[in-house]
């Protein structure tokens, strides 16, 4: 029976050379599956990003343009740069005025203007005038970066404190 | 957030408008999909996932943390302000294995992650992994059932060979015990047993043919007769071993051997040849009985008996010679008157003839008488068994003349046998003297005959002599073979000749018995014929 043994040595090598080959198969098969979802799943992000990169630096520029709308109407600069607190409510109403169509157009939910000392002498909201802008609080950087750049900026994602209602593609003023 | 700059390039106002990214970023977002569980969606620096995701109910700014998990890869990741990826699996918000990438863009400020459930990632790793462990079971399973068909084989042969091994050894055994059982009846046996090859060189003995010629095994066997025995001896011993191989039959032989201590001995060697399955003989074997003390006493009283049987028949020699010595007197005396008177030439011429004829008679019978009268030595040879029979009849015809008793031979065709002449001769003498004897004593002159009647069998040739008796009371039959033992009256017999003829006939391998034949006192000789063998 010594003989016996001898024969267990071929079908143990080709069960350990089948195991063998079937664990670097599947490595293999996992690696390059794998290696495949992770330039999926990449490609797919990066080309995301520029989606919304791209996306973004359209709403700079629709920023601009409504920027420039504001910047026709002299007078309104005047009171703008008059600082006066007074005129605050005026100025406001002449903004909602030039700026709703903007709004309509670019799907903005709402706007503010704010003078250099950070306060809203503008907004959607009435009840937003003459207090400091909230979103300078949250993202002082991106206020830092306009005023020295002078280039539009996307701020930080703030959570805001109000939704904003639609009537169609409009904006009603919170009351 | 875009400046408002009056004509120097001062800013002096910063306008900011509000968007609801969910909603501006929705398409892009949705267009970032793999599978039909990927999403792409987007984190704040906080953490916070911004958009509807499939597993966060609810709108924007829901906390990317499950409250009751802890804080996910891409979360931690992302408030990081850190790009990545992994593919190995991690836990989502749910607390579903997710695979994903993600990247944090200043520009943005904010992170895009995009991940697809892990299950449905690695199906086909999963579904190749069950192919191949399918595979792999499946040849396994083959693999493994054709080894243990193998070795089931393998062990049915191996217990085949192990039974047939046993069976082997034990018929080893059982030969090894039959050898046993055989070298020592063969060792056993009181004589000397020897098996040769055709060449005459020994293959095997026994331990009494060593102990005869002081001789050890190793120094025997592949020996030639001629390398052991005196040429003569040898000569003898290959010649006999001849004739047994050529007639492949068992023969009997009378031979002469010298032993270790020098004397000579003379043995009844019976012989016989080793025939293989296609009938070829390849060796020859024979076992020798020292019969030298037996053979001297049988000569001793074969001299005797043949001295006595000489002396029973000098009276009747005396008369037979001495009637032709009668005419050779009464011739002579005429012879001698017509030389004295007239000479007539025919008378003269059958004195002469008679007185030739009556010396030729007394010639013979002297020869005759030299003839039984000399000791029986020397080697069997080959006779016509009616010639000697008639021998006989001629040598004991003075005595039937006396008795006026008939002797009729019945003869049957021809037989050789292998013998000493003169000793079958004094046999058969020796019956018809006895027939004689009893013949002579019947009154009636009818039953005066004596039958000789010759047989052949398929390996004997027998020879009955019937006398005028009628038997042999039984008591007398038990004893009739033993020396000394006669009905003749005393001083008639000396009781030795059929002691002496039945030991003659044992030693040519035959057989002398007593039978009632016809109611008539019979005596039996039944002797081995030679076969005519022809030379293969």
């Amino acid at each position: 029976m010594k003989n016996i043994s001898s024969f267990f040595i071929p079908p143990i090598v080709i069960t350990i050379l089948l195991i063998v080959g079937a664990f670097f198969a599947f490595s293999e098969f996992k690696s390059l599956e794998e290696e495949n979802i992770y330039s999926s799943l990449k490609a797919l992000n990066e080309s995301t990003v520029q989606g919304l990169e791209s996306k973004v630096e359209l709403l700079k520029k629709n920023g601009k343009l409504s920027v420039s709308y504001i910047l026709k109407d002299q007078d309104l600069v005047k009171k703008i740069k008059s600082n006066d607190e007074r005129a605050n409510s005026l100025i406001n109403l002449k903004l909602n005025e030039l700026i709703k169509p903007a709004l309509a157009s670019f799907n903005f939910e709402g706007f503010f203007l704010i003078n250099l000392n950070g306060m809203n002498i503008g907004s959607t909201r009435q009840s937003n005038l003459n207090k400091t802008n909230l979103v300078i609080l949250k993202d002082k950087n991106s206020w830092d970066t306009v005023l020295k750049t002078k280039e539009a900026v996307l701020t930080k994602i703030i959570p805001s404190d109000v939704r904003l209602s639609r009537n169609g593609n409009l904006v009603e003023m919170a009351t | 957030m875009a400046p408002l700059i009056d004509n120097n390039g001062e800013v002096f106002s910063v306008f900011m408008f509000r968007v609801n990214p969910d909603e501006i970023y929705k398409k892009i977002l949705e267009k970032g999909k793999i599978g039909n569980s990927g999403k792409s969606f987007i984190l704040t620096d906080e953490g916070r996932v911004i958009g509807k995701s499939r597993f966060l109910k609810g709108s924007i700014n829901k906390s990317a943390h499950n409250p009751k998990l802890s804080s996910t890869l891409v979360a931690d990741e992302i408030t990081r302000k850190k790009s990545g990826s992994n593919i190995k699996g991690f836990i989502d918000h749910r607390g579903v294995r997710v695979a994903g990438a993600w990247t944090w863009s200043n520009q943005l400020k904010f992170g895009i992650a995009s991940e697809v459930d892990f299950d449905e990632v690695m199906k086909p790793i999963i579904e190749f992994k069950k192919y191949i462990f399918l595979g792999v079971a499946i040849i396994l399973t083959i693999v493994w059932v054709l080894f243990i068909k193998l070795i089931n084989s393998y062990k049915l042969l191996a217990l085949k060979n192990l039974k047939q091994s046993e069976e082997n050894k034990e018929k080893d055994v059982k030969i090894k015990e039959s050898e046993g059982f055989f070298n020592m009846t063969i060792d056993y046996i009181p004589g000397v047993f020897y098996a040769k090859d055709l060449e005459g060189k020994f293959l095997g003995v026994n331990q009494n043919f060593l102990n005869l010629f002081d001789k050890k095994l190793n120094n025997v066997i592949s020996k030639s007769n001629f390398e052991l025995f005196p040429k003569d001896i040898a000569d003898e011993f290959s010649k006999n071993d001849k004739q047994v191989a050529q007639s492949k039959e068992v023969r009997v032989y009378e031979e002469i051997s010298v032993g270790g201590d020098g004397l000579e001995r003379f043995y009844d060697s019976y012989k016989f040849p080793y025939i293989n399955e296609e009938g070829h003989v390849y060796a020859t074997g024979g076992i020798s009985f020292d019969v030298t003390d037996k053979k001297i006493l049988e000569r001793k009283l074969a001299h005797r008996s043949r001295l006595e049987s000489l002396g029973e028949m000098s009276a009747g020699v005396a008369h037979e010679i001495n009637n032709p010595m009668t005419i050779i007197n009464m011739n002579l005396k005429v012879i001698k008157k017509i030389m004295n008177g007239k000479l007539d030439k025919d008378m003269v011429f059958k004195a002469v003839q008679e007185g030739e004829d009556a010396i030729a008679r007394c010639s013979k019978i002297i020869t005759g008488l030299k003839t039984f009268s000399r000791k029986s030595v020397g080697n069997k040879e080959d006779y016509s068994f009616t010639t000697i029979i008639e021998n006989a009849i001629e040598l004991v015809e003075v005595a039937r003349k006396m008795t006026n008793i008939k002797i009729e031979f019945n003869k049957s065709p021809d037989s050789t046998i292998n013998c000493r002449k003169v000793e079958i001769e004094q046999v058969l003498i020796n019956l018809l003297q006895n027939a004689l004897y009893i013949g002579e004593r019947e009154v009636n002159d009818a039953d005066r005959v004596i039958k000789l009647e010759m047989k052949r069998k398929s390996h004997t040739t027998m020879i009955r002599i019937s006398d005028p008796g009628n038997g042999i009371d039984k008591a007398v039959q038990q004893k009739l073979f033993d020396p000394f033992f006669t009905t003749k009256a005393v001083g008639v017999g000396t009781g030795l000749g059929l002691s002496i003829s039945k030991g003659i006939i044992s030693s040519h391998g035959g057989d002398l018995y007593y039978e009632l034949f016809e109611g008539k006192t019979s005596f039996v000789i039944e002797i081995p014929s030679v076969k005519k063998v022809e030379a293969t």
